[in-house]
C-alpha cells in the first residue's frame, strides 16, 4: 500500500494543506511544532479515524478535539488517496467534527464503496482494517518507528529477537509474550501466592479457612460439651426436685412419727398406770410367800435331781455290771496266757535286731551267689555232657571212617572221578563193541569162517595151499558181505582177479573184524581200568564201601560222611573250649559264693550265731528274730488286755461307788429341807414337793414384785419424758400439722411412719445436705454453662466467616486457574507463532537484502526458536551474527525487519508505508548519511515517510534525491 | 365453634447467612432480629388472645443453635402462657438432633407447661380449646404421617406439619410429602398449618385449605417474593378458615445495577452508588442487603474495594462487576501476531465446554490479552 496524496481542509495547524506523496522516500522537514506529528496523526486518522470499534471514550473524543483546525473557519476534514499493492486505488473523505462522516470511494471513478465495509457511529468506517489487514493499533505500532527506536535499538541478536518477538506478539514493541507470561507469573506468585509462599493472599486465605474450620470443629465440640452440661444440669435439677420432695416427705413423716410416738407414750403411760395397779393387787395376794426361804431352791433341786439320777443309774447298771465282771474274768485269763507266751519267748529278747539289715543284705548276696553258682554248675555239666557224648560218638565214627578220613574229602572226590571216568569209558567201549559186533553180525561171518579166512590169508601170504572150507557157508558169507558192501542183498560175483574169493572176502570183512577186535580190546582195557579203580577203592576203603557192587556213588556218600565227621569233630573241639570256659566261670562263682557265705557267717558269728553252714546259721538267726517280733506283739497284746481290764475294773468300782453317793445325797437333801422348815419323813420326794410349792409361791411373789417394780419404774420413766398433759398437747399439735400437710399433699395421707422420728430427722437433714450439694452442683453447672455460652463462638458466625473466606479463596483460585491457563496458552501460541513467523520473515528479508546492501549480503537467516537474525556473508559462506555487522548494516537490517514485520502482520501481506519520526536524532552525520542512503534504497521496496527537523537530512535530500522521481521533500513551517 | 390461631413457621433462629455472603457482624444482627420478629409475633398472639400458637417446624437451625436458644424460646413461650404453643419440628430443628441426639434443643430445654412438642410418627393431637384440636407430627425423613381415613366428629381439627426442604410447590399440586387438599378434607381437617416454604402463601392457591406461613424475615435474596410474617388463622363458626398475614419483616434484599461509566476515580464511583442507593431508599436502611452490579467500569479500572469502602450507606453492600469483554476478539483474531493466534486458539475451543469451563477460558483470554497490553491485572478485578 502507498499513500498518494493527502488534502487537509483543517487538521490542527495544518489548514488547507495538500501533500502529494512519492512512492519512495518522502522527507517531511520542519522545525518543532511545524506540524510533522500533526501530519502523521492526520494520515492515521484519515485511514482509521480517531475511534476504533467499541466505546468512544472521553479520552478519544478529547484526542480528536485536540486536532481541531486552529483556523476555526476551516472545516475539520480531509481527503486521502492511496493505492493498494494490487493496483486498486481509493479515496477516503472524512469530516471529523462537528458531525463525523466518512466516505470511501474507489478511484478513479469515484464510486462509493463505503457500504462494502462495516460502519459504526461517529462516522466510523472500518475499511483500513480490512484493506491493510491491520488494526489501527497495529498499524501505529508496526508502521511507525519512533524517535528512540533506531538510535537506542539493541543491535544484539537478543535485542533484535526481542523486538521481533514483541512485534510478533502484539505488533507493539512494548510487550512480548515472554513479558506477558512473566507478568502473569508475577501476579500468580505475588497477588495470589503459591503453597510455598504462606504470606501471600491465597495461602493466607487457605490457612485462615483451615483455622476457621478447625475453630468451627472446636466450637461444635464445645456445643456438644455444653449440651452435655445442660443434660447434667437437667439431671441435677431433677435430682434436686426429687431430694426436695423427699425432704418434705421426710419432714411429714417426722411429724407423723413424733405424733405417733407421743400418742404411743400417752398410751404407754395409761397402760403402765393400769399395770402398776394390777400388779399391786397381785402382790398383795402373794404377800404370804414373801419371806419363804426359796433361796435354797436350786440346791434342793440339784440334790433331788442328783439323787434321782443315781437311783436310775443304779437300777440300770445292775445287769451291765455282771456282764462287765464276766468280761473282766475273761480278760484276766487272756492276760495270763499272754504272760505265759511272753515268758516262752523271753529268750528271743536278746536277739540283736540291729544287725538284721546287714544280715539280710549279706544273706541276699549269699543267696544270689549260691544261685549263680548253681546255675553255672548246671550249665557246665550240661555242656560237658554234650561234649562227652559227642566225643564218644566221634571216636566211634573215626574208627569206622579212618581210611576215608585219611583220604580226605579231596582224595575221595578224585577217586570217585576216576571211578566214574573208568565206568564211562567202559560203557563207551562197550557201546563201540556192540556196534562192532553188530557190524560183524551183519557181515554174517561165523567165527569158524573167519578163522578159515585168516588161515587162508596166512596161507596166501605164506604161499601155502589154501584149505577149503564149507562153500555154502562161505559163499553165503561172501554173499552177505558183498551184499553188505555193495549195498545189495544179491551176492556179488567174484571178480576175475585171479585171487581166491576168500581173499576178497577178507578184504571186505577184515576191517570189520579189526574194528571188532579193537572194540574188544578197548573194552578189555576199560574193564581193566575200572577194575583197577574199583580195586583201589576197595583196598583203601574196604568195608566202607558196599559189599555188593560198589559204585562211585558210594564214594560220594562216603565223602558226605567224612564231611559230617569232620564237622562234628570241629564242633566237639569248640564245645570242649566252651566247657573249659564254663568251668572257669564256675570256679569264680564258687569263690564268690564262698566269700558271701563267709561274710554272712562272720556277722552272725559276731552276734553269737556260729556254724559252718551259712544257710543253717542264717535260718537260726532269722528264726530268733521272728520270735523277738512275736514277743513284742505278745507284750502289746498284754498291755491292751491290761488296759481293757483296768477300764472294766473302773466301771465296776464306779457302779459300786454310786450307792455311797446316793446315801450321801439323801442325807444332804434332808438337811437342806429341814433347814427350810420342811419336815422330812420317809418320803423324801414328798418333802421336796412341799418345798417346791413354797418356792413357787415365793417365785410368783417375787415375779409380781419385780413386775410391779418394773412397771412402776417404766411409768416413772414415761412420765419423766413428758407428762401426760404435755404429751397430749404434743399429739394435738402434731395432728394439726399433719392435717395441714395432708391438705397440701393429699397423697401423703396414706403414708405410715415406720421409723423413729430421729430417723426421719436424720434423713431430712441428709436431704438438706444433699440438696445443698445439688444446689452447689447446679450453680457450678450453670456457671459453666453460662461461661461456655458466653465464650462459645457462635457457629453461625463461624459459618458466615468460613463462607466469606472460602468465596474469596475460590475467587483467587479461579483467578489463578485463569492466569495459569493464560500463561500456558500464551507460551503455546508464542512457540507456535515463532515457528511460523521466522520462516515467513526470512524470504521477505532476503527479497530486499541484496538490493539494499548492494549485493553485500544476499541471504539471511532467522532462527525459528530465538528469532535471532544473521546474514550470510558470501565470502565466508556462513551466517554472521548481527552483532558483528557494522552499525550501518545493523540499522539497515533493523529497518528491513520492521518493514518485513509490517508485511507479515498485515493480513493481506500489503507492503505498508513506514513512518519514521526523527529516528536519527542521536546519529552523527556520517551515520545519518548512511541511514538516509539506506532509506532511499529501502524506499524502492516500500514507501517511507521520514519526519525530521534536522536540516542535515533536508540538505542531504536536496542534494542527493531532489529531482529524482520516486522521492519527495515536504517542507512544513 | 370459632377460634383463632397464630401460625408461624421457618423462623430459623441461629441460622447462618453464609449462603448470602453476609459477614458475621451482619449475620449476628439478622439473628438478633429474628428473635425480635418472633417476639413480635408472640406479642401479637397475646394481643389477639389467640387460642393457640402453632409453629410448623424449622424454629431454629439445629446445626448452630446452642442450649441458650432453648432458654430464649422457653422464656418467650412462657411469656404467652397460658396460651398453648404447639410445635411440629421440621428438618432444620429435627427432634433427634440430627447427627448428635444430645444437640436437640427440644430435648435440652425445660419447656413451660403451655408448650407441646409433637413427636414424629403417627399424628398426635392437642386440644387447644373446647372443640378445637391441633393434630400434627414432627417431620420425619421416612415420610409424612398417614391421615385418618375418615373424619371423626370431634370438633374442628387443624393439621400442623412441616413439609420438608423442597416444599416449594405451586398451585394445587400435592405437597412434596404426598399430602393433597382432598386427602386433607377427607380426613376431616378444616385447615393445614404448614411450614417448609420461606415465601408464605395460601395452599393451594385455588380454593385454599391451608397456608404456608413463610419465614418471619426473608432469609435470602430470592425470598423477597412471597409473604413473610406470622399468620392469624380465624376459624369461623361454619368451620371456614381465613388466613391473614401480619407482614412486618424488617429486612429486605435489593438488587441494583449502577453504571460507573465516566467515573474517573473511586470517589466519583462511590457517589454514584450512593445516589442509586438513595433512589431505592436503601442507603439509610440498616436492614437492607444491597447487591450492586457495577457496569461501565472504566478501562483503567477502579479499585472496587476502595469504592465500596467510600460508599456511605447503612445497608450492607455486595458489589460485582459486569463488563463486556474488553477486547474486540473479531478484530484481534485477524492479527497475524501471537496475540491473534492466541485469540484464534481460544475461540476454536469446542463448544461443548461446560459453562464453567467457558467462563474460565474467557477469563484466561482476557488476562492474557491484558498481560500482553502490559496492563496490571488484579484478582479483585475479575468477577
Amino acid at each position: 500500500m502507498r499513500l498518494l496524496d493527502l488534502r487537509l481542509e483543517g487538521f490542527g495547524r495544518l489548514v488547507g494543506r495538500t501533500f502529494r506523496f512519492a512512492p519512495g522516500l518522502n522527507l517531511v522537514h520542519g522545525p518543532n511544532e511545524a506540524g510533522k506529528s500533526t501530519l502523521l496523526r492526520a494520515t492515521v486518522a484519515m485511514l482509521y479515524s480517531f475511534f476504533e470499534d467499541g466505546t468512544i471514550t472521553a479520552a478519544k473524543r478529547a484526542a480528536m478535539m485536540n486536532y481541531q483546525p486552529w483556523d476555526e473557519s476551516a472545516r475539520y476534514a480531509g481527503e486521502l488517496h492511496y493505492a493498494l499493492d494490487d493496483g486498486s486505488a481509493y479515496g477516503v473523505r472524512r469530516v471529523f467534527a462537528p458531525r463525523s462522516s466518512t466516505l470511501l470511494v474507489a478511484l478513479p471513478d469515484e464510486a462509493d464503496v463505503s457500504d462494502q465495509f462495516e460502519k459504526s457511529t461517529r462516522g466510523r468506517l472500518f475499511f483500513a482494517d480490512v484493506q491493510l489487514g491491520l488494526s489501527k493499533e497495529m498499524f501505529e505500532n508496526v508502521c511507525q518507528i519512533r524517535l528512540s527506536d533506531l538510535a537506542t535499538r539493541d543491535l544484539t541478536a537478543s535485542g533484535i529477537a526481542t523486538t521481533l518477538a514483541r512485534l510478533a506478539t502484539s505488533a507493539t514493541t512494548e510487550a512480548a509474550s515472554t513479558d506477558a507470561i512473566e507478568l502473569l507469573e508475577r501476579v500468580i506468585r505475588e497477588d495470589i501466592g503459591t503453597p510455598r509462599s504462606q504470606s501471600r493472599p491465597l495461602p493466607q486465605l487457605q490457612a485462615r479457612l483451615a483455622e476457621l474450620e478447625e475453630e468451627r470443629a472446636t466450637a461444635a465440640a464445645a456445643r456438644e460439651e455444653l449440651a452435655g452440661l445442660m443434660v447434667c444440669l437437667r439431671e441435677a435439677e431433677e435430682r434436686l426436685r426429687k431430694v426436695e420432695r423427699d425432704r418434705q416427705e421426710c419432714d411429714y413423716l417426722h411429724v407423723l412419727a413424733e405424733h405417733d410416738r407421743a400418742a404411743r407414750r400417752v398410751e404407754a403411760i395409761v397402760e403402765a398406770e393400769e399395770a402398776v395397779a394390777a400388779l399391786g393387787g397381785r402382790l398383795d395376794a402373794l404377800a404370804r410367800w414373801a419371806e419363804y426361804p426359796a433361796q435354797r431352791h436350786d440346791e434342793v433341786l440339784r440334790l433331788s435331781t442328783r439323787l434321782h439320777h443315781l437311783e436310775a443309774e443304779r437300777d440300770e447298771g445292775t445287769e451291765r455290771i455282771a456282764a462287765t465282771r464276766e468280761r473282766l474274768a475273761r480278760l484276766e485269763e487272756e492276760l495270763a496266757e499272754a504272760n505265759e507266751r511272753i515268758r516262752q519267748l523271753e529268750h528271743a529278747r536278746r536277739t540283736p535286731a540291729d544287725i538284721l539289715p546287714d544280715v539280710q543284705d549279706l544273706a541276699d548276696a549269699w543267696r544270689q551267689a549260691e544261685e549263680t553258682y548253681r546255675s553255672a554248675l548246671v550249665s557246665y555239666e550240661r555242656a560237658k555232657g554234650v561234649v562227652d557224648r559227642a566225643g564218644g560218638h566221634l571216636a566211634s565214627e573215626a574208627g569206622q571212617l579212618g581210611p576215608a578220613v585219611e583220604m580226605g574229602h579231596v582224595g575221595l572226590a578224585k577217586l570217585e572221578q576216576r571211578w566214574l571216568l573208568a565206568r564211562e569209558q567202559l560203557e563207551a567201549a562197550e557201546g563201540r563193541l556192540a556196534e562192532a559186533e553188530a557190524d560183524w553180525a551183519r557181515a554174517g561171518m561165523t567165527e569158524e569162517r573167519y578163522r578159515y579166512l585168516e588161515e587162508v590169508m596166512r596161507a596166501t601170504a605164506a604161499g601155502e595151499e589154501v584149505p577149503l572150507p564149507e562153500r555154502r557157508g562161505c559163499l553165503g558169507a561172501v554173499g552177505r558181505v558183498g551184499a553188505l558192501l555193495m549195498g545189495r542183498p544179491q551176492p556179488v560175483e567174484a571178480p576175475a582177479t585171479g585171487l581166491p574169493p576168500e581173499v576178497l572176502t577178507m578184504a571186505q570183512v577184515g576191517p570189520l573184524r579189526a574194528g571188532l577186535e579193537r572194540a574188544r580190546a578197548e573194552v578189555e582195557r576199560a574193564r581193566a581200568a575200572l577194575t583197577a579203580v574199583r580195586g583201589e577203592a576197595t583196598s583203601r576203603l574196604g568195608a566202607l564201601l558196599p559189599a555188593k557192587e560198589p559204585g562211585p556213588e558210594a564214594l560220594a556218600s562216603l565223602a558226605e560222611r567224612v564231611d559230617a565227621f569232620l564237622s562234628a569233630r570241629a564242633d566237639v573241639t569248640h564245645h570242649r573250649a566252651l566247657v573249659r570256659s564254663l568251668r572257669d566261670d564256675l570256679d569264680v562263682v564258687r569263690a564268690r559264693r564262698d566269700v558271701a557265705a563267709g561274710d554272712l557267717l562272720a556277722v552272725l558269728e559276731e552276734a553269737g550265731y556260729g556254724g559252718d553252714d551259712a544257710g543253717t546259721v542264717l535260718e537260726t538267726y532269722l528264726g530268733q528274730i521272728e520270735r523277738r517280733r512275736e514277743l513284742g506283739r505278745e507284750e502289746r497284746d498284754r498291755e491292751r488286755l491290761s488296759a481293757a481290764a483296768g477300764d472294766l475294773r473302773d466301771e465296776i468300782a464306779r457302779w459300786e461307788g454310786r450307792e455311797e453317793a446316793m446315801a450321801a445325797t439323801r442325807t444332804e437333801l434332808g438337811a437342806v429341807l429341814a433347814g427350810a422348815g420342811i419336815a422330812v419323813g420317809h418320803d423324801l420326794d414328798e418333802a421336796v414337793m412341799r418345798y417346791e410349792e413354797g418356792a413357787r409361791g415365793h417365785a410368783a411373789w417375787a415375779e409380781a414384785h419385780a413386775a410391779h417394780e418394773a412397771t412402776l419404774k417404766n411409768l416413772q420413766a414415761l412420765v419423766a419424758m413428758g407428762s401426760r398433759e404435755v404429751l397430749d398437747a404434743a399429739v394435738q399439735e402434731a395432728a394439726a400439722r399433719l392435717a395441714t400437710l395432708r391438705r397440701q399433699h393429699p397423697t401423703w395421707t396414706d403414708l405410715v411412719a415406720e421409723g423413729a422420728p430421729e430417723e426421719y430427722a436424720a434423713r431430712s437433714a441428709a436431704a438438706v445436705d444433699e440438696a445443698t450439694a445439688l444446689r452447689e452442683e447446679i450453680g457450678d453447672l450453670r456457671a459453666r454453662i453460662d461461661h461456655a455460652t458466653e465464650t462459645a463462638r457462635r457457629l453461625a458466625e463461624l459459618d458466615e466467616e468460613i463462607a466469606i473466606t472460602r468465596t474469596a479463596a475460590q475467587r483467587l483460585e479461579r483467578f489463578r486457574d485463569a492466569a495459569t491457563l493464560a500463561q500456558e496458552a500464551l507460551a503455546d501460541a508464542a512457540a507456535e507463532y515463532q515457528k511460523q513467523f521466522a520462516p515467513t520473515l526470512e524470504p521477505i528479508l532476503k527479497q530486499s537484502l541484496a538490493r539494499v546492501t548492494c549485493g553485500r549480503y544476499v541471504d539471511a537467516q532467522v532462527d525459528a526458536e530465538t528469532l535471532a537474525v544473521s546474514l550470510v556473508a558470501p565470502e565466508l559462506g556462513r551466517p554472521v551474527p548481527i552483532e558483528q555487522l557494522s552499525a550501518g548494516t545493523g540499522d539497515l537490517v533493523y529497518l528491513m525487519l520492521r518493514m518485513a514485520i509490517a508485511q507479515v502482520v498485515s493480513g493481506n501481506r500489503e507492503r505498508l508505508p513506514l513512518f519514521l519520526d526523527d529516528p536519527m536524532v542521536q546519529c552523527d552525520q556520517d551515520r545519518q548519511t548512511q541511514v538516509l542512503e539506506y532509506l532511499a534504497l529501502l524506499s524502492e521496496q516500500t514507501q517511507i515517510l521520514l519526519f525530521t527537523k534536522d536540516p542535515f537530512a533536508r540538505d542531504w535530500f536536496a542534494s542527493t534525491l531532489a529531482g529524482q522521481d520516486g522521492h519527495a521533500l515536504h517542507l512544513l513551517g | 365453634m370459632t377460634g383463632t390461631i397464630l401460625h408461624v413457621a421457618d423462623v430459623h433462629l441461629e441460622a447462618p447467612f453464609s449462603s448470602g455472603g453476609l459477614p458475621p457482624v451482619v449475620g449476628t444482627r439478622r439473628r438478633q432480629d429474628l428473635r425480635e420478629a418472633l417476639k413480635r409475633a408472640l406479642a401479637l398472639a397475646r394481643k389477639e388472645r389467640v387460642d393457640a400458637v402453632t409453629i410448623a417446624g424449622d424454629l431454629y437451625d439445629g446445626r448452630c443453635a446452642l442450649p441458650e436458644t432453648g432458654a430464649f424460646l422457653a422464656g418467650a413461650f412462657a411469656a404467652v402462657a397460658p396460651i398453648p404453643v404447639v410445635i411440629a419440628p421440621g428438618c432444620a430443628d429435627a427432634m433427634d438432633g440430627g447427627a448428635s441426639p444430645l444437640l436437640s434443643v427440644y430435648a435440652l430445654t425445660r419447656w413451660p407447661d403451655n408448650v407441646t412438642i409433637l413427636p414424629p410418627g403417627p399424628l398426635s393431637s392437642v386440644e387447644v380449646a373446647p372443640g378445637l384440636s391441633i393434630w400434627g407430627a414432627a417431620w420425619s425423613a421416612g415420610g409424612p404421617p398417614e391421615l385418618p381415613p375418615e373424619a371423626p366428629d370431634d370438633g374442628r381439627r387443624l393439621l400442623l406439619l412441616h413439609v420438608g426442604p423442597d416444599g416449594a410447590h405451586e398451585g394445587g399440586a400435592p405437597l412434596p410429602n404426598g399430602l393433597t387438599a382432598d386427602a386433607l378434607r377427607a380426613a376431616g381437617f378444616s385447615y393445614a398449618l404448614l411450614g417448609g416454604r420461606h415465601a408464605g402463601g395460601a395452599w393451594p392457591q385455588e380454593e385454599p385449605c391451608g397456608c404456608f406461613a413463610g419465614s418471619l424475615e426473608p432469609l435470602a435474596p430470592d425470598e423477597m417474593a412471597g409473604r413473610h410474617g406470622a399468620v392469624l388463622v380465624r376459624i369461623g363458626a361454619d368451620g371456614a378458615c381465613t388466613a391473614k398475614w401480619q407482614e412486618d419483616a424488617r429486612w429486605r434484599y435489593v438488587a441494583l445495577s449502577v453504571d460507573l461509566g465516566g467515573c474517573e476515580n473511586e470517589d466519583a464511583a462511590a457517589r454514584r452508588i450512593e445516589a442509586a442507593l438513595k433512589h431505592d431508599r436503601v442507603r439509610t436502611d440498616a436492614r437492607a442487603v444491597a447487591a450492586i452490579t457495577v457496569t461501565g467500569l472504566p478501562e483503567e479500572g477502579l479499585d472496587l474495594t476502595e469504592v465500596e469502602a467510600r460508599v456511605d450507606a447503612r445497608a450492607y453492600l455486595t458489589m460485582r462487576v459486569e463488563r463486556p469483554f474488553p477486547y474486540d476478539l473479531d478484530q484481534l483474531a485477524q492479527e497475524r501476531t501471537v496475540r491473534g493466534l492466541l485469540v484464534r486458539r481460544f475461540r476454536a475451543a469446542p463448544d461443548a465446554d461446560a459453562p464453567l469451563d467457558h467462563d474460565l477460558r474467557m477469563k484466561a483470554l482476557s488476562l492474557a490479552l491484558q498481560a500482553l497490553d502490559g496492563k496490571g491485572v488484579r484478582p479483585s478485578e475479575v468477577a
